[in-house]
């Protein structure tokens, strides 16, 4: 099934700098660290369970979250 | 069910006087009580404090001079989204406010076939109604709970909640339920994240008394600026602080930093600790909960007992979850940092030392966990195939179905035990079409094995629906279940059995059906199943009743009634599943008042309790024979009507089957012949009408049809064969009624001497168990010239029908004067069936007054509710 539904890019941004440790975490996202001290963590999101899995995991680390986005360009390759 | 509680669960963390008090918010939370709120919400991220919080102000409340609430403390992990596991921790935490609380809840918890959450929250409710003592029930860690039906079930509770009990609950993010119908109402205290920031003053107070750093106030202020007076933030600072030489570097790099709070001050934190120390706090991290063992073989440390010691006197975010030291967790949200940088490859080797150590233990659950976690299928195949068993008596069908769907498909279709348990689950859960696939593939890949339980359970569940769809497979699939299962799986060896009974019922095999029921009622004894129990003897009772056997029928009965009862001699809920048997037991007694209330009560329960494949419409039709041996005709039809058309939506064939039996009986005594054709002839299509039991039943009225069509000679014929056949079955109840019929029919042919021999049969077999109202005369019924003829036989019991068929009827009500001419208009919409919003609409009044109206004219017109309104209006002529 998930051959079909391909995944959309996401870019979701946090406040401060968050370490590389959390790349395993954040399995297929990139994290970048922003100047003004704020993260973006951008990526494929295979769908809306996926992506509030993310979620869930930014509030359990009780990170302020600032945006997230859906990057209608950037669409991953299936 | 208690031996299977993790106590840690239930275990209120400890408020140390060292820690900062908060005055304010406890004020706070003790106002609200006071307020009498229902419910105290604690809502912020991780690391806020919402626990510490919760604990002080139990601390608190449990230090007071008078007025100390009861207590209990319900700590929720993910399995908690199982229905019956949450209810059952649940009930275990009220128990611990009162012993006696939740028997009867815990009675229906698990039980099959109950689709209603509801039910259980009812009895519940109601036991908590009793609490004398002002209580409070915590839950702790809210937010794990995802599943919908919790949430609604949790709204429903409050809004049902009892007086004397407060709710509380902490949570990362705030639950769906109606919070902000609960705020208008001024019935929630709430404490959120900008609430539980530390002030500068509590931050002082931390650092300096607390925590003994001495900082000045200037330093306090940047740390406070830097964490936001985020609880987690403070403490790893005060902990990084702690052994630091050179505070003012730090502060300085700390304030300039923009890496997020924790990364920085655990670094600084874990720098400090010795590195066998850092080794053991990684490598334990992946575990949610620990003790010393356990620590010691994940990380091969021979110390780990001194290390948790250390631990927990350092402040380390270790967690009691016991009184004795002996089970621990990190704070969840220390735990998550640690084990964020780890390695897949380290990780998957410490959780697989964890799950061999917990399935030593034979601690199951928690090695499936792990096992899943790192994707070990083999592994964690192996346990669910062990654990299966127990799960699926306990009624825990959404943690085995979950553990399923995690595992591959190929793997649980590799092992067909696992396809099996996943047939099960899905059918048990009502996902009947997808239970089917894995049905089939469980039955090909048992095929090629000589025995197997599984396959055993397997016919069991489809014995089961084949049952309740009297479908003619049944004997079948219940026999070869029986042949392949186990004497030890009781619980699926009492489904077949049950099936099996039935289908003996209903081919009359009646001393098969009985033995088989017996035998079911002894397993749910042995079981301690009251559900299974109550069910068999149910069965029992109507199998007696159908033997003539009365008397037998009624001691049973009211046996259980009289064990089944908690200990405040409360029924349990479960009981009402031989209400029906009851109420037809004393409708067949003459008892008509006492029938009546069995069988209100058992439709009530059945509506409030099972789902729609319980419903028999026993006593529905007691109703029903009562109204029209009480001369309400329209009564007796329109709730026959009213029942068959609910089993119909529900495809209950088997109701609409019994409601029509009494359709054509009422028919056939009213003289309306046409209509007692059309029955006739609609029963003979159905596939249920090629049963024995039915046969006969179809028989008699057959005969009755005859009789009042002019040709007594066919009837007598149906009849001598009928009887020959009943006698031969043991099928004594009916025997009567058939005997009945013939003397009347011969009466009516001038036969005397035959007639009294025939009724002669009937009454020598009724007298003694107090079978009554058959012998009622009445129009349609002429018993009476009978009656007084053989008064001799049975002179008391004759005495009794007579007396009973005297008893005045209620003088027939005129029209009522006191009706007004709008209260005319809603009586002629009610008889229209309409609803109340309908009658208001076409009234043009509001609904508050159709129902003033409604209520008005059912207490002029004498009456209970609307079907005898009806009836009352038709008699009265008001069409």
């Amino acid at each position: 099934m998930d051959t079909h539904t391909p995944s959309q890019w996401y870019e979701i941004r946090v406040q401060g700098h968050l370490d590389n440790r959390w790349l395993n975490r954040f399995a297929g996202l990139t994290i970048a660290r922003t100047p003004d001290g704020e993260t973006i963590i951008a990526g494929p999101v295979m769908d809306q369970a996926a992506l509030y899995g993310i979620l869930n995991h930014i509030r359990d680390l009780g990170l302020d979250l600032i945006s997230v986005q859906r990057q209608h360009g950037k669409l991953a390759k299936g | 069910m208690n031996n299977r509680f993790l106590e840690t669960k239930f275990h209120k963390p400890h408020w140390r006087s060292g820690d900062v008090a908060r005055p304010p918010l406890i004020q706070r939370l003790n106002d609200g009580l006071a307020s009498r709120h229902k419910l105290t919400l604690i809502s912020a991220p991780a690391g806020y404090g919402k626990t510490t919080l919760m604990a002080e102000w139990l601390h608190k409340l449990s230090a007071q001079p008078t007025a100390v609430p009861h207590i209990a403390w319900l700590s929720l992990d993910e399995a908690d989204n199982d229905p019956t596991r949450f209810w059952g921790y649940w009930l275990g935490a009220c128990q611990r406010l009162d012993a006696a609380i939740g028997q009867s809840a815990q009675s229906i918890l698990g039980m099959p076939q109950i689709q209603r959450l509801t039910a259980v929250l009812d009895e519940l409710i109601n036991d908590l109604t009793l609490l004398e003592q002002p209580c409070i029930l915590v839950l702790d860690d809210y937010h794990v709970i995802t599943n919908p039906a919790l949430h609604d079930a949790l709204d429903y509770f409050i809004d049902h909640q009892p007086p004397k009990l407060h709710l509380a609950l902490t949570t990362r993010t705030d639950p769906p339920i109606s919070l902000a119908r609960l705020r208008v109402r001024g019935l929630l205290t709430e404490i959120r994240a900008h609430n539980l920031r530390f002030t500068l003053e509590e931050a002082v107070q931390f650092f300096n008394q607390s925590m003994h750093l001495e900082l000045d106030l200037d330093t306090v202020t940047t740390l406070e600026t830097r964490t936001e007076g985020w609880a987690a933030g403070l403490q790893l600072a005060a902990l990084a602080l702690q052994n630091l030489p050179d505070r003012q570097d730090f502060l300085a790099e700390f304030s300039g930093s923009h890496r997020y709070v924790i990364d920085y001050l655990l670094d600084e934190v874990l720098k400090q600790q010795p590195p066998d120390i850092r080794e053991f706090l990684c490598q334990t991290a992946v575990l949610p909960r620990f003790n010393a063992d356990l620590c010691q073989v994940v990380t091969e440390s021979p110390n780990a007992a001194t290390i948790l010691s250390q631990l927990e006197r350092a402040n380390l975010f270790l967690i009691p979850l016991d009184d004795r030291r002996g089970w621990y967790r990190y704070h969840h949200l220390f735990a998550d940092v640690l084990r964020a940088g780890m390695s897949p490859e380290a990780e998957h080797d410490l959780r697989q030392k964890a799950a061999r150590w917990f399935t030593d233990q034979e601690l199951l659950a928690e090695a499936i966990t792990h096992y899943l976690a790192i994707a070990d299928t083999a592994q964690a195949s192996v346990l669910i195939g062990r654990l299966a068993a127990d799960l699926l008596k306990n009624g825990e069908l959404q943690t085995l179905l979950g553990w399923l769907e995690a595992l591959p498909e190929t793997a649980v279709n590799a092992t067909p035990d696992l396809t099996a348990y996943k047939a099960l689950c899905l059918l048990l859960t009502g996902q009947i079409g997808r239970a089917e696939q894995y049905a089939q593939r469980a039955r090909l890949l048992f095929e090629q094995q000589a025995e197997n339980a599984n396959l055993g359970r397997l016919l069991a569940m489809q014995a089961w629906f084949a049952m309740t769809g009297v479908e003619a497979q049944c004997r079948a699939l219940a026999e070869a279940a029986l042949a392949q299962l186990e004497e030890t799986d009781r619980f699926f060896r009492a489904i077949a059995l049950i099936a099996l009974g039935s289908d003996y019922a209903w081919n009359a095999s009646l001393p098969d059906s009985s033995r088989v029921f017996q035998e079911t009622y002894e397993l749910g004894r042995q079981m301690n199943h009251p559900f299974i129990t109550l069910g068999a003897l149910a069965n029992l009772a109507f199998n007696l009743l159908d033997m003539g056997q009365l008397r037998q029928a009624e001691t049973l009965c009211r046996a259980a009634l009289a064990e089944f009862v908690d200990h405040r001699g409360h029924p349990l809920p479960v009981l009402g599943i031989i209400y029906s048997p009851l109420a037809a037991i004393c409708y067949e007694q003459g008892r008509f008042d006492e029938a009546q209330t069995f069988a209100h009560k058992g439709i009530a329960l059945s509506q409030r309790l099972f789902s729609s494949e319980i419903l028999g419409g026993d006593s529905e039709i007691v109703l029903a024979r009562i109204a029209f041996q009480q001369g309400s005709v329209a009564e007796a039809l329109a709730l026959l009507a009213e029942t068959a058309q609910a089993a119909r939506q529900r495809d209950v064939m088997m109701v609409v089957y019994k409601t029509a039996v009494v359709q054509a009986e009422i028919h056939l005594l009213l003289g309306n012949l046409p209509e007692a054709r059309w029955r006739l002839d609609e029963l003979e299509t159905q596939a249920q009408a090629r049963l024995p039991k039915t046969q006969q039943i179809f028989a008699h009225l057959h005969a009755r049809y005859w009789a009042a069509s002019g040709q007594p000679e066919k009837a007598l014929q149906i009849l001598d064969e009928l009887i020959a056949v009943e006698q031969a079955d043991g099928s004594l109840r009916r025997l009567m009624g058939a005997a009945v019929t013939q003397a009347l029919v011969q009466q009516a042919q001038g036969n005397q001497a035959q007639a009294k021999q025939s009724f002669t049969l009937a009454l020598r077999l009724a007298a003694p168990e107090g079978y009554l109202t058959l012998f009622l005369p009445h129009e349609g019924w002429p018993t009476r010239p009978l009656l007084q003829v053989s008064r001799a036989l049975a002179p008391d019991f004759v005495a009794r029908i007579l007396a009973q068929s005297l008893r005045p009827e209620e003088p027939a009500a005129l029209m009522p004067d006191a009706l007004t001419e709008q209260e005319i208009n809603v009586l002629r919409l009610i008889v229209d069936g309409r609803s109340n919003q309908d009658i208001a609409d076409e009234l043009v009044i509001s609904v508050g007054t159709a129902k003033w109206h409604v209520h008005n004219i059912l207490q002029k017109l004498a009456v209970k509710n609307r079907a005898q309104a009806i009836a009352k209006a038709h008699e009265l002529g008001l069409n």
